[in-house]
This record gives C-alpha cells, structure tokens and sequence, in this order.
C-alpha cells in the first residue's frame, strides 16, 4: 500500500518542506494529506492531520459582548479567530495570521528587505520556513497589536479550572433529616489560583481566575457557598462549624427523597498585559467552571410518636 | 482510521503555495557580500566539493569561517535529530532541542512535524548523503549565511504503520538544499529555512 502511495505521488515534481494539504494530482488516494518526509526527499506519505492553527480552537470570543468583549476579527464579512495557535496575529491585509520572527534575524540577513533592525521588524505568516519571498517588514510603531482581551479569553479557554468534586456529609452511605444542617465542601486542593500567559507577536497576557464562591445544586435549589467549605471528619462534635451547609425543608416522598448534588467553583478572571499593549489590564467577569464528581444524599423525615 | 481515499485535485493549488513559501537562492551564483580577499581558509567539512576552492576565492578567511560554523551547525542539527525522527516520538527533550536550533514558532512547526509522525506511526532514519556544499551568501557582519548542498535520501528510510514507504525519483537523484542560517545576538546559530530552493526541485552534480 505505501509503495504504491509513493509511486502515485510520483508525480509530484514540486515538493514542499512540507507538503501538508497537497496532494498528487492523480492520486486520489489520501484521505489526510500528503507529506514529504522527510522534506525535501521526494518520499511522501499520507497523514491524518490536526486542525490548522486558528481553525478551531477560537481566540476571542466573535460571539461575545459587543459592549465590552475582546475586538472582533474578520476575513473579509467572516468572523474569525484573532490569534491562532502559534500567537499569530490576524492579519487582515495578508488574509493570515502574521507573528514576529523571535528572535529577529540579525542585520544583513536577506530577510531584512534592505531594512536595518532599527528600523522596524521582520514578519511572517508561514510557521515552516522563513525566507525572503515569505517575510515583510514592519516599520516600528506600525506593528499589528493584538486586543490583549482576545489573548486573556484565549488564556482563559485553555486554563484548566477546577472541576469541583461535591462533598457531602452525610454522605450517599448514609442518610440526613429535614431541617438538619448538612456540611458541603469540595476539596482543599482544588480551591486556588490560576494563571496562564499567552503570547501574540510582541502582547503577553497573563489571565488569573481567583476562585470566589461555590455554586451548590442542591436538588431542590441553588445554594451559594463563599470558599470551599469545611470538611467534615468523624468525630467531630455538635459544636463543630462550617461555612458551608444546608438543610432541607421537606420532602416529597413519605419514605425520603434523594437528591443528586454537584458544585461548580466560580472563578473571577481579570488579566494583565506586558510588552506592547493597547490596555495594561482589565478583567473577563465571573466564569463557572464546570462541575466535577456528583454526589447523593437522602434527605427522610423523623416520625415522631407520641405516647400517653 | 482511514488515511487513503480522497480524489484530491489540488496539485496546482499546492505547488502554487509551495513555490509561495519558499524563495531561496537555488543554484545561483553567489549573492553574498564577498570581498576581494584571495586568503587561504580552512577546508569546509565537504572536502570533496569540487567548486570549494572556486567560491573561497571571493570571501575573506573570517567569512569562511563563519560558513564552516554555520555548516557545522547545521551538520549537527542533521546528525543529533535523526535518533528524533526515528524514535518518532514528541518528548519533551525533542522540544527542547529544536528550541536550540530554530527561531519561534518555526521550533514549534518542527515539533508539531514530530507530533504529526508520531500520530501517524512516521519513522524515519538516516541522514541524506551531501555530495557538496557551498555558501550563495555570507554576509558582511558574518551573521547570516546560505548553504546550498547537493543532497540525495537513497540512505533516508522512512517507515509508516512499520512498512517502509517508497520514495519517487527525487530520493536517488542529486538535487540542491537550501538552508538558511542566522546568528541573531546572544544566540547560536539558528536555522531560519531549510529545503528546496524555490520551492522547486532542481537537480545538481556530485
């Protein structure tokens, strides 16, 4: 099968470094793409490849507030993402995502355009290779800043935020009483702070979410915890203290109800900028994250008989 | 999952970006900032380079050095990556080195090759034979320098799903690399591009 990949890749007279979305005008045979590998070896194989870069993983949020969101980015009328894997920036005129060579090459190199590294700074849009034919020069103060909002959303979107486990005592072993408190906690290690930096030409953004409360589904509402609560412990006495609990008031079914309870951590996300930017920081708002282990809990109702 | 089946039709589209995506020198004449210096150098690692005493006559002895290191460098980043590619695995360790020899992102696009290979079970073993190698430029402050080499892959296997794949005519003919190195402040020797020239295969003599 290979061999005969190759030998109708044969035609292939022009091969790039790498050749991925090419394919031999004949074959009709790869499903992927073609690749020369390695390049420059007329070898081609027939790869399944990940998204391009920008494709679809969005760096803002093109949906977003048009009060105070991230700026918008557009391919002509089309909504897209403004940076892309790599810390491109959307370049509209060039209709691809630039990034400044790092390091710049240094004076003399061809890619210089005849500039002096003074001057300004050499960009490109292609992440293979950098040579004349595939390189700009970018006066100084005419470089293409990015929002640092889309860089602090797209930090946001790849932070891992904690999936809060729900902890309930009594647990779904056991069994609790109408109108009595029940303790809920997520744990220790998962209420703390997040931090990721994201990069786009000369803008470096770094999001912070700072968890602030916990959002509890109670089954029968909603209830709000301002940290991770305390975890309960066997052996602690009635005068033991949380700050988080919760009891139910009644229940429907005579013989007790169960209920399925999950938390999620809300988190508060503000951003700030370093390098070149338009705005030194701001905030993206409040952000739930999703929810993580679910627990149960019977909730009965004491029968109270009185006896003359 | 399938790889095969596609009636792809987009040649002209590809060798169009392909020719759009490379623009090196090809077999020119030298471009670079030569000088009148007619000083001995240190023979290049590619001894047997026919024109070697031809194209030393037009640089000065710390421009040939700077060649022979820019070459050196190269040559090194060949020989220590091929385990890499053979091994067919993105390590950590694979990214740190190619940090050492590319700029960013194009250190992020080798990886990503690297990722690409161990995806698809992609190995890949040896090293091209360089008949010659010559500089197209060298330029004057000694920070920037073309290397055009007369290559062939006959010593190259490549390997997918533990088969070996066929080449075309092009891994047993001789035909020119370009490769691009810089020297920006306060780093080695970094490989800017590497490939054929124009983007077009073009075939040289040992």
């Amino acid at each position: 099968m290979h061999a005969l990949r190759a030998a109708l890749a044969a035609v292939l007279v022009a091969a790039a470094l790498v050749t991925v979305g090419g394919a031999p005008a004949s074959a009709g045979e790869c499903d992927g793409a073609w690749v020369e590998t390695p390049p420059g070896s007329g070898i081609l194989i027939c790869v399944d490849t990940p998204g391009t870069p920008g494709g679809g993983d969005p760096g803002g949020d093109p949906g977003g507030d048009p009060g105070g969101g991230p700026t918008q980015c557009y391919d002509g009328n089309k909504v897209v993402p403004c940076t892309d894997d790599y810390g491109g920036i959307w370049d509209a005129g060039h209709g691809c995502y630039a990034f400044q060579l790092d390091p710049q090459p240094p004076a003399g190199s061809p890619l210089w355009h005849g500039h002096d590294p003074s001057e300004g700074s050499v960009w490109s849009c292609d992440h293979t290779v950098s040579v004349p034919a595939n390189t700009w020069f970018v006066a100084n103060g005419a470089v293409p800043l990015v929002d640092p909002a889309v860089l602090a959303q797209r930090a946001l979107d790849r932070m891992q935020l904690e999936l809060a486990d729900a902890q309930i005592a009594p647990g779904p072993d056991f069994h609790t009483y109408v109108h009595i408190d029940n303790w809920m906690w997520v744990p220790a290690e998962q209420w703390h702070d997040l931090s990721l930096t994201v990069s786009a030409g000369p803008t470096s953004v770094t999001a912070t979410a700072e968890p602030v409360r916990v959002e509890w589904d109670m089954g029968t509402e909603t209830v709000t915890c301002s940290d991770a609560g305390r975890e309960w412990k066997k052996g602690m006495t009635a005068a033991a203290q949380t700050t988080c609990d919760y009891a139910y008031e009644s229940i429907e079914n005579p013989t007790g109800d169960t209920h399925n309870v999950s938390a999620q951590i809300v988190y508060s996300v503000t951003w700030t900028c370093s390098g070149a930017c338009l705005s030194p920081a701001g905030d993206l708002g409040e952000v739930s994250a999703p929810s993580g282990e679910t627990t149960t809990i019977e909730v009965r109702q004491r029968q109270t008989v009185v006896t003359n | 999952m399938m790889r095969l089946r596609r009636n792809a039709s987009v040649l002209a589209v590809a060798t169009a970006l392909m020719l759009s995506a490379t623009g090196c020198g090809g077999d020119a004449e030298p471009k670079a900032e030569p000088t009148d210096a007619t000083t001995s150098a240190t023979p290049t690692p590619t001894e047997s380079t026919p024109t070697e005493p031809a194209w030393q006559k037009n640089y000065t002895q710390e421009q040939v050095k700077t060649y022979n290191a820019a070459l050196a460098r190269w040559e090194s980043y060949e020989t220590r990556s091929e385990p890499m590619w053979a091994a067919g695995k993105a390590t950590t360790r694979a990214e740190a080195f190619f940090k050492q020899y590319f700029p960013s992102p194009l250190w992020q696009k080798e990886l990503e090759r690297l990722r690409l290979y161990a995806a698809n079970d992609v190995t890949v073993s040896g090293v091209p034979t360089v008949y010659w190698s010559k500089p197209t430029l060298i330029t004057k402050n000694n920070l920037n320098v073309e290397i055009q080499q007369c290559v062939d892959f006959s010593d190259v296997v490549t390997t997918q799903d533990g088969e070996q794949v066929e080449g075309n005519k092009w891994t047993t003919t001789p035909h020119l690399r370009v490769i691009s190195l810089s020297k920006p402040e306060g780093y080695d020797w970094l490989i800017y591009s590497y490939g054929d020239p124009e983007g077009k295969k073009k075939k040289c003599t040992p």
